[in-house]
């Protein structure tokens, strides 16, 4: 254990400790001990003193008693004549040393200056740390990187930052040394850092390298689900990063203030010695004294001499990260960190499609034969024929095959072709089908991209990808304006057929429902159960936006819901269903009927497209939609009815409903379904006509649609009855309702 | 990290002229690539900057409701709205422009304004500026389908009522915590001796004073004349619009 590291992080706490104790104490004299102490946007108070002291610090006041803590952690400077065993020491002021910069960081927030400046972020908030945290934990972005100091070179700086893109790897940065930081490096250089590209610059002083803890703190806390206050849950907390979320520091330079046997300053040993207690070693690029021992971290504490060229693979080495580097056969830099960036008018080179020209994607399977794995083929101009500034048609056909590849699993694939191609650098992709806008950025075209790069990223990605389902991949790229404009057409008609197919698919078909609750700040107990033949009652999400929607953002509105065992299949009731919305709706709602009215129906918001209601002297149902401004049968307008219905009520005998529904074979099956139907407005008959006619005819009833009556037919229950009689609707035979 | 200054007031206080300008200047100086965004459903903004028949946000919201019934089974509605937002960006030398348009009519709306805070989110980290034009109610920013703003401009003019409205956005803010970091005053037009009574309301509503601009005949001819602002030369505004920029602390 190195005595020169231990004594400096030890002096570096000490330090640390005695200048948030003297920053607090002036804000406490200028503000107030009941002012707030706290960052934005986040449940977590202060992290760093929630995970190591369980305390929520909220006022000013509470910070004396954190620093009061911190202080106890302060080890003794180990005197030079005197050698005692003093790990644990070195870390406890570690901690000391993060308690005492999340303090000084919150004081930025209570006094100022914001640390949101510039270049600078600042402190991560809850949000952020949901969207691109839960990469961390599912694999898609293997670890982080703490960069603390700067390269010789902006070059260097650049090239470094390239290499943990390529590998997916977050970067944070804090700190400077002899006054240049890494990220100024980076912003000299033009390169965009925030949250999108995978590059957050935190601050310009060693304190702001505090906010990367509490964010790898809050992960363990939010993923993790450890709630802090106790020792056991904080060693939880910091095993968790240990063993989950891979990260390293990299110490960069030499301070040219501390002194030779040390390189770096007291306070940067200090921090360092405050992530070895998250399992997270440090790797440099000068001689400092090395910890090679394993024990805190998985493998060694401190490497150094390590050349700035070969420093990424060695940290990766010494964290134990695995790391899958897809090398693509193309001019410009891959990975994750490229999926957000727009490729603006002036900066780009060419671009395909959007409202600029036509463009399309798809995905076929093909028999192994006519598949030649590896070849791509642009038919048409490549980009040397092609003009700065312009437009150009472009047909992305991608044909694969395999022996476990099976048709159902062309869309899924083809849903990649966006990611894949959005992580070039320097080539924007959006959209998908015939709908596609591609760019290609000046930058990009200068150092040699060409369309058929296309075809070797998706080659790439598929095999790598997909490896057990396909064997063989291969890209034709047509920009020739008549041989695309024909495979568009044919690609439309694919795309149909694929939507048809879907269109068909029923509850009893998967294993798993979503639910949405994007409308809980309106209606806190509600939540919709979306179902293939049941879209949810605001006619905006079907099944499969649900389905997208929670891949896009797994914490967001959508969750999958599992059916589990059937209760009831006519009424459409299953065990872990009900289980699920016990616990969504806060008790509100114990279990309920997919198909039914008159049964523990399925609650609304308050925006539903429909609104169907019994008519007890008709012994049916009748639907009204919300922009039908007339009476009803059942003697209340729609306003009223969705004021009797809304809010997350369970009110037997009235349903709120998408407009798709009615035309699901699992409208109100339950009752009896459509043979229910009695009354309907007008133009609502209209705009569901074509679908609702077809599905009539499927079940043998074809004349059912015209015996529904509108409000020219009918505005009383007596009225309805009448009408009801004298076209003979089938309602009339059935049992009673009620 | 983009820098988000938001420009809001009663109506005809001026706002758009002043947003067209604060573009122009930062443009000028080579701060760049910047998002203007139109946030007033009257939509003024992009005439000023000689921007026409431009589809809006809004347009493209009352498309998609109108159409949910008709979409393709097997595509995701999520994915086609992505990408008319983008294809709704109008570009430019220097910089992007959207129109917000129309706000909801009738309809449920919590879907796509979940989609447009999401595109916000995405969209302004590829910019340095993004300068907002709202109006009074500030109805994208309660709404939360924009997210912070670093600096809130409120513009005044000689009407009194002016100043009731700003009154009623600072309130505005102050209860929605973190919406707005700074909110500065702007007096536009307003006659050199009612200036003071415009700076002692600001101190007494404590809002910092950001400068004033005197009714221009060079701006108001431009303006009459349908030409956009990006084109005009008119040194004193320049230096104005140079030191309100100064004052705001906008400039890195």
């Amino acid at each position: 254990m190195s005595k020169i590291i231990a004594t400096a992080a030890i002096r570096g706490a000490h330090a640390m400790v005695a200048r948030a104790e003297q920053a607090l104490a002036e804000a406490i004299k200028s503000k107030g001990k009941d002012a707030a102490a706290e960052y934005p946007n986040t449940a977590y108070y202060l992290p760093i003193m929630y995970l190591f002291l369980g305390q929520k610090v909220k006022k000013l006041g509470d910070l004396t008693e954190s620093l009061q803590e911190a202080r106890k952690l302060l080890g003794q400077i180990p005197s030079k004549s005197l050698w005692l065993p003093y790990l644990g020491e070195t870390l406890n002021s570690g901690v000391a040393t993060l308690l005492a910069e999340e303090t000084l960081e919150v004081l930025k927030y209570v006094t100022g200056p914001n640390p949101a400046e510039g270049i600078w972020l600042g402190f991560t908030g809850d949000e952020i740390l949901r969207l691109q945290g839960i990469k961390l934990v599912d694999g898609r972005m293997p670890g982080f990187a703490a960069i603390v100091g700067c390269t010789e070179t902006d070059e260097q700086a650049v090239q470094l930052v390239r290499e943990l893109q390529e590998r997916s790897i977050l970067v944070f940065m804090a700190g400077h040394t002899n006054g240049k930081a890494f990220a100024e490096q980076l912003a000299a250089q033009g390169i965009e850092m925030n949250w999108n590209t995978f590059l957050v610059p935190y601050g310009k002083e060693i304190t702001s390298a505090v906010h990367a803890l509490n964010f790898a703190a809050r992960s363990a806390m939010t993923f993790g689900g450890i709630e802090p206050g106790n020792l056991k849950a904080a060693r939880d907390i910091l095993m968790y990063n240990k063993q989950r979320v891979y990260a390293f520091v990299l110490a960069l330079g030499a301070d040219s203030s501390a002194g030779k046997d040390q390189l770096l300053t007291d306070e940067k040993y200090a921090t360092a010695a405050g992530a070895i207690n998250f399992g997270f070693p440090v790797i440099a690029d000068t001689d400092i004294p090395q910890i090679l021992p394993t024990g805190i971290c998985t493998y060694e504490h401190v490497v150094s001499g390590v050349r700035t060229e070969e420093i990424v693979s060695r940290a990766v080495e010494v964290r134990g990260l695995t790391i899958k580097v897809t090398k693509i056969p193309i001019p410009v830099q891959y990975g994750a960190g490229f999926e957000g960036e727009r490729v603006r008018k002036e900066d780009m080179h060419v671009q395909f499609g959007g409202q600029y020209s036509d463009a399309f994607e798809i995905l076929r399977m093909r028999p192994i034969k006519d598949v030649e794995d590896g070849k791509i083929e642009v038919i048409g101009p490549e980009i040397k024929d092609m003009q700065q500034g312009e437009a150009y048609p472009l047909g992305i056909v991608v044909d694969v095959a395999g022996r476990a590849f099976h048709e159902d699993f062309e869309s899924v694939v083809e849903r990649r072709v966006h990611e894949y191609i959005s992580c070039a650098n320097g080539i924007f992709h959006m959209g998908q089908r015939s709908i596609i806008w591609v760019r290609i950025s000046k930058q990009a075209a200068a150092k040699g991209f060409h369309v058929s790069h296309f075809g070797d990223i998706l080659i790439s990605r598929i095999k790598n990808d997909f490896s057990k389902l396909v064997d063989r991949v291969q890209v034709k790229l047509y920009t020739d304006p008549l041989k695309m404009k024909a495979l568009m057409e044919m690609a439309r008609g694919v795309y149909n057929q694929r939507d048809d197919k879907i269109g068909g698919m029923t509850d009893e078909d998967v294993s798993e429902y979503y639910s949405c609750t994007l409308c809980q700040s309106y209606a806190p107990n509600h939540v919709c159960i979306v179902t293939p033949q049941r879209l949810g009652l605001c006619g905006a999400y079907t099944w499969l936006d649900c389905k997208a929607s929670h891949k896009i953002d797994e914490h967001g509105p959508n969750e999958p819901v599992k059916k589990g065992v059937v209760i009831d299949a006519v009424r459409g009731q299953w065990e872990d269903v009900n289980s699920y919305i016990d616990v969504k709706s806060h008790g509100n709602l114990k279990k309920f009927n997919a198909y039914s009215i008159l049964e523990d129906p399925m609650t609304s918001c308050g925006c539903f497209e429909c609104i169907v209601a019994i008519v007890p002297e008709a012994n049916g149902v009748m639907i009204v939609d919300r922009d039908f401004l007339g009476m009803t049968p059942v003697g209340m307008k729609f306003s009223t009815l969705a004021g009797q219905v809304g809010g997350g009520a369970q009110v037997p005998g009235f349903i709120g409903i998408g407009k798709l529904y009615i035309s699901s074979p699992k409208f109100i099956a339950a009752e009896g379904g459509w043979k229910r139907l009695t009354w309907m407005p007008k133009q609502l008959k209209v705009d569901v006509e074509d679908r609702l006619r077809a599905q009539l005819k499927k079940v043998g009833l074809p004349d059912l649609f015209d015996k529904i009556a509108t409000e020219d037919d009918a505005e009383s229950p007596e009225k309805l009855v009448e009408f009801l009689q004298s076209v003979d609707h089938p309602v009339l035979s059935m049992d009673p309702m009620l | 990290m983009a820098k988000t200054i938001a420009v809001a007031g009663k109506g005809g206080t001026g706002k758009s002229t002043v947003a067209a300008l604060v573009i122009q200047r930062l443009r000028a100086k080579g701060f760049g690539p910047i998002l203007a965004i139109d946030a007033d459903p009257d939509a003024n903004l992009g005439n000023l900057l000689g921007m026409r028949n431009i589809k809006t946000i809004g347009d493209l919201r009352e498309d998609v409701l109108k159409e949910v019934k008709n979409f393709p089974a097997g595509m995701n509605k999520a994915s086609y709205v992505e990408a008319g937002l983008h294809q709704i960006i109008a570009e430019a030398d220097g910089f992007d422009f959207i129109a917000m348009g129309r706000s909801e009519g009738a309809g449920c709306y919590c879907y796509m304004n979940s989609l447009i805070r999401k595109f916000h989110e995405d969209l302004t980290p590829s910019y340095a500026w993004v300068v907002f034009d709202n109006e009074a109610g500030l109805e994208h920013i309660s709404r939360r389908t924009t997210s912070k703003i670093d600096v809130l401009l409120i513009v005044v003019n000689d009407n009194p009522i002016s100043l009731e409205t700003a009154g009623k956005i600072v309130q505005l803010t102050d209860s929605l915590p973190g919406s707005a970091e700074k909110r500065y005053i702007l007096a536009n037009m307003v006659r050199e001796d009612r200036l003071p009574y415009v700076e002692k309301w600001a101190q007494e509503n404590k809002i910092d004073y950001a400068g004033h601009l005197p009714r221009t005949s060079a701006i108001e001819d431009a303006i009459m004349n349908g030409a956009s602002l990006l084109s005009l030369k008119h040194p004193p505004t320049r230096d104005r619009i140079s030191a309100i920029l100064e004052k705001i602390g906008s400039v890195a």
